[in-house]
């Protein structure tokens, strides 16, 4: 061993080894404090629009004699809450690689996380990028309508009276709708309130194969700002 | 080179900041630790001297790379202890050799303390004692070896067993605490 210590200084010395720069930890720091503000900056917009579906989901009243487990799994907004788990792993996970996250238990940072993007997402969904974010997705993100049409397909009993769907087209008088199993319905109902593409539930009776007179309708989650008056059946 | 004795007196943090400036400086690093970080290597690992002594270098040198990383809120031993864990580990898992705890590297002392330690029955034989403490060591699991070697062997504080595998103080009291289990009913067999 006496000569080891010259050994390694002359290794380092041949091979031109150098300390690499304050920079490059620094900046794998910063780097790594950037992906957990992104992963709870994004785990607070899965809360805003989870919170979203929650405080307005009108089919609650509209399902009364569906099983609690029934509106349970409709009800719960899967895809936002896999988000949010999702996101708080990526929290956890770039946390605990910091400088001093190990001195952390991971129970603490995954609450942390948690407690983190919850508030992130309550400040969110008061300005309103829940409902614009449940919207967008449903629009655009292929998956999360699919998922979406899964849940509903639970709620579409024509012959018990319950429908739901989504709107494929508005007249003066109707409103037609195809519901999440893919067949479509005439509803003779005021059409002021709703549009196409927009997500309902149904509550009446079917009269036939594509018709469905409507005792009650609403849209799937209520917008924010004044609700719109109940929309009911006139013969 | 020309060895300056009063550099020996200067601290850890010191003689780093000397390194940066003039890489000649490691050397006295070099020396302080590495008969610490020898035994440390052959005790976790219970690799021969010679592959000890390899994987040493590669300690230093590692050391010598990322000497602007060494944060000044923990102790430089316990820094340079968590890069010998991981190189020990990373080494493991390239070879992915089972590595046994030499029983040279088990001084009757260590074996005594520990002994005492865990409730262990310390009447035995010196050598029969040392023999079973050694094979019981060597059976644990490398997550209760590491802490026991660590606290009772290297004689490290709770803060930095946490430092030297980046795991919470809580977490590092529930290994040893679990290690003193598996190790008494090793022992037992």
């Amino acid at each position: 061993m006496e000569n080891s210590g010259q050994e390694i200084l002359d290794k380092i010395k041949e091979q031109n080894i150098q300390p690499k720069k304050r920079w490059e930890f620094l900046f794998k720091n910063y780097l790594l404090w950037l992906a957990f503000g992104l992963a709870i900056f994004f785990g607070g917009l899965a809360s805003s629009a989870t919170i979203f579906i929650f405080q307005h989901a009108t089919w609650v009243e509209m399902a009364p004699g569906f099983s609690p487990l029934k509106r349970l799994w409709v009800n719960l907004p899967l895809f936002w809450l896999l988000s949010l788990s999702l996101f708080c792993f990526l929290a956890w996970y770039d946390f605990k690689n910091t400088k001093r996250g190990y001195k952390y238990h991971p129970l603490v940072i995954v609450l942390f996380s948690i407690v983190l993007s919850m508030l992130l997402g309550v400040a969110m969904y008061s300005l309103g990028l829940g409902q614009k974010l449940e919207e967008a997705f449903f629009r655009r993100v292929p998956l999360y309508k699919q998922m979406f049409r899964q849940g509903g397909r639970m709620l579409v009993e024509p012959d018990k009276g319950h429908l739901a769907g989504i709107i494929t087209n508005v007249d003066s008088s109707a409103i037609t709708v195809e519901d999440f199993l893919g067949r479509s319905w005439i509803i003779s109902t005021s059409t002021d309130e709703f549009q196409i593409g927009q997500r309902v539930m149904l509550i009446g009776q079917m009269s036939d194969d594509d018709h469905f007179i409507c005792e009650n309708i609403k849209p799937w989650v209520q917008r924010v700002g004044p609700p719109p008056p109940p929309m009911f059946f006139q013969p | 080179m020309v060895i300056n004795e009063d550099k020996f007196e200067k601290s850890d943090i010191e003689l780093v900041r000397m390194t940066l400036f003039d890489q000649e400086n490691f050397l006295y690093l070099v020396q302080r630790y590495e008969k610490k970080l020898l035994r440390f290597i052959q005790r976790i690992s219970g690799l021969s001297s010679d592959d000890a002594q390899d994987l040493l270098q590669e300690v230093f040198i590692k050391v010598y790379q990322n000497l602007n990383d060494f944060d000044q809120s923990l102790k430089f031993s316990s820094w340079l202890y968590r890069i010998t864990h991981n190189q020990v580990i990373s080494n493991y898992r390239k070879n992915k050799s089972r590595p046994q705890l030499s029983l040279f590297d088990l001084d009757w002392e260590s074996c005594e303390q520990l002994a005492s330690d865990f409730d262990i029955n310390q009447s035995l034989d010196q050598g029969i004692l040392k023999e079973k403490m050694s094979r019981a060591l060597d059976s644990l699991d490398l997550k209760y070896k590491e802490v026991i070697i660590l606290k009772y062997l290297e004689d490290r504080s709770y803060e930095e067993i946490s430092d030297i595998i980046k795991k919470p103080v809580s977490t590092v009291g529930t290994l040893l605490r679990r290690a003193k289990k598996s190790l008494q009913k090793e022992f037992k067999k």
